[in-house]
């Protein structure tokens, strides 16, 4: 008998949806599968440390095993689970700036990386922060997620020109910022 | 890809290599948040079904059968967290056919 370690994505989905132990165990690996790179994502999102992104992870692993039986076949666990941390990310973020309005306090520092090889990506993440979230958001799935302008517009469920529009727009925002940055440097 | 893509590209690199550690009970909690959803769908629906049962069996049946009854209408305020954990996943417009893993 194979072990839930030996299913390809399209198994273990299937194992899930038909629920019980066994289905449970392969949701199980699904979600060690997806773990890192969703807190990833979250993190990035939101501009928090992981380990403050783990829990809208985990509540966006509980939602999406919540609605599994109704994925449909064709498409991804990967994008599915996306789209909904995405969507919890949003929510929480507004949550968020409106607990900070009304206790007047600034909100949380960017996630501090260490090391050497970090230079870069705490000026990019500087300018992402001073991006709004949907341009941050946008970017993040071109070139991050690395989704085609196809599927950002599927995952944001906008519009073709919509998502090729904000792509600009944010493409724009950035390298104006980044440049800038550059040069006070 | 256009000359901004790949510089874009390029300059995102490190957010792409970031690597994440995550807590080893990371799978531990959400199988505890599916344990306590599986709990709450048991619990509640004979509960409500129960008391509310033929109320909500008849609303449906006027909302089906008013002609001018806005889809909104049809089975009125269950604002359950079941029902809210649904609403989230229940629009499966995301990217087909990707790379997973």
């Amino acid at each position: 008998m194979r072990t839930v370690e030996g299913l390809d994505e399209h198994e273990l989905v299937h194992a899930a949806k038909a629920g019980g132990e066994a289905g449970r165990e392969a949701y199980s690996e699904l979600v060690r599968r997806h773990q890192a790179w969703l807190v990833r994502l979250v993190s990035q999102l939101m501009r928090i440390a992981p380990t403050e992104a783990e829990d809208l992870a985990q509540e966006a692993f509980v939602r999406t095993y919540a609605g599994i039986g109704r994925l449909p076949e064709d498409v991804s666990f990967r994008g599915w689970i996306r789209v909904v941390a995405m969507r919890l990310a949003f929510n929480a973020r507004r949550n968020r700036q409106t607990r900070d309005r009304l206790n007047d306090t600034l909100p949380p520092p960017a996630p501090g990386p260490s090391g050497d090889a970090v230079a870069d990506r705490e000026a990019i993440d500087r300018v992402l922060a001073e991006l709004s979230y949907p341009y941050r958001e946008i970017l993040l799935l071109r070139f991050v997620e690395e989704l085609s302008i196809e599927e950002i517009a599927r995952s944001l469920d906008i519009g073709l020109s919509a998502a090729k529009m904000r792509l600009k727009r944010a493409r724009e925002a950035f390298t104006k910022k980044y440049d800038a940055m550059l040069e006070e440097r | 890809m256009t000359d901004d893509d790949e510089r874009l590209y390029r300059l995102f690199a490190p957010l792409r290599e970031q690597v994440v550690k995550v807590s080893v009970d990371f799978g531990r909690r959400v199988a505890e948040g599916i344990e306590h959803f599986l709990r709450s769908r048991e619990t509640r629906a004979p509960a409500l079904l129960d008391v509310f049962g033929d109320l909500l069996l008849e609303s449906i049946n006027l909302a089906t059968h008013a002609a001018s009854a806005s889809d909104d209408a049809a089975v009125g305020g269950d604002e359950t967290s079941e029902r809210d954990l649904q609403t989230d996943v229940a629009s499966p417009r995301v990217p087909s056919g990707e790379d997973d893993g």
